[in-house]
């Protein structure tokens, strides 16, 4: 049972300190960003667990809503929150990188826009669940938002493709577009983040199911 | 500002951003705690 619960965050704490180690004395500074490209393994990885997230909290609130169990619901607010953290993170970073490349913090470009957007829905989806106090009701409202919020991860995902776009596209149809260092280092910057993803999500599930457990006992005391 | 700056500030975001959660979940955690222990006072009160 011990092994279980600590090999995620063991992993991830043994993980990421090789993925910051990689970024910096491993893969080659760009040619042409130089030192600043170096955000975008972090960067990217944050991006990818923040859409696994919202995948989680759709497929969550699906099951929720056919099953009505409440650990996925619980499921679904801990991948919610976590993905909020997350995609916070992607914003704040990509605001650092935009700076010395583009010149600006902001840019109302596609990718930047979407990712806000989808930033403000899952954060108001959070909000509406600390605003409901009857559990079935907040539990509904959150499994819904969950999966109406996921229809703009694809448009973000795609949005630097389809629209004109300043941000760049690193995997495309036909190559991955970077060195094979950089493939590297990104693989396992992304499989740390990751590791670290999975192990917020179950701490946070796990936090949220000992809470209702522990509302249900005191109701039942009253 | 130089790049470095940018690419320092970065990774420092992202790990103070993580401490901040870590620390939200912790103090949630000892919140469960103190009302886990309160439960337990109440439920042996009771069976005095």
């Amino acid at each position: 049972m011990m092994k279980r619960i600590v090999w995620l965050p063991a992993a991830s704490a043994v993980l990421l300190p090789v993925a910051v180690g990689l970024v910096f004395f491993y893969a080659p500074e760009e040619r042409t960003m130089g030192l600043v490209q170096k955000i975008f393994y972090f960067h990217l990885s944050l991006a990818g667990a923040a859409f696994l997230s919202f995948l989680v909290a759709c497929g969550a609130g699906v099951a929720y809503l056919m099953k009505r169990e409440r650990r996925w619901d619980a499921l679904g607010a801990a991948s919610v929150e976590v993905g909020v953290l997350f995609t916070s993170l992607v914003l704040v970073t990509g605001s650092l990188w935009g700076r010395p490349i583009w010149n600006t913090w902001w840019t109302w470009d596609p990718r930047l826009t979407t990712s806000l957007i989808l930033w403000f829905i899952y954060a108001a989806c959070l909000i509406l669940r600390s605003s409901v106090d009857e559990e079935v009701k907040r539990a509904t409202y959150t499994a819904v938002m969950a999966i109406v919020g996921f229809v703009d991860v694809p448009i973000v995902f795609l949005s630097a493709r389809l629209f004109r776009s300043i941000h760049p596209t690193v995997l495309r149809s036909d190559s991955v577009g970077l060195e094979p260092a950089m493939v590297g280092t990104l693989l396992v910057s992304l499989a740390a983040v990751l590791l670290l993803w999975a192990s917020l999500v179950r701490l946070r599930f796990s936090l949220l199911m000992q809470e209702l457990a522990l509302k249900d006992l005191q109701t039942r005391l009253e | 500002m130089t790049n470095q700056v940018f690419v320092v500030s970065a990774y420092m975001v992202i790990w103070a951003g993580l401490a901040v959660y870590l620390v939200a979940l912790s103090r949630r955690q000892r919140s469960l705690a103190r009302q886990v222990q309160a439960l337990s006072e109440q439920l042996s009160r009771r069976e005095e």
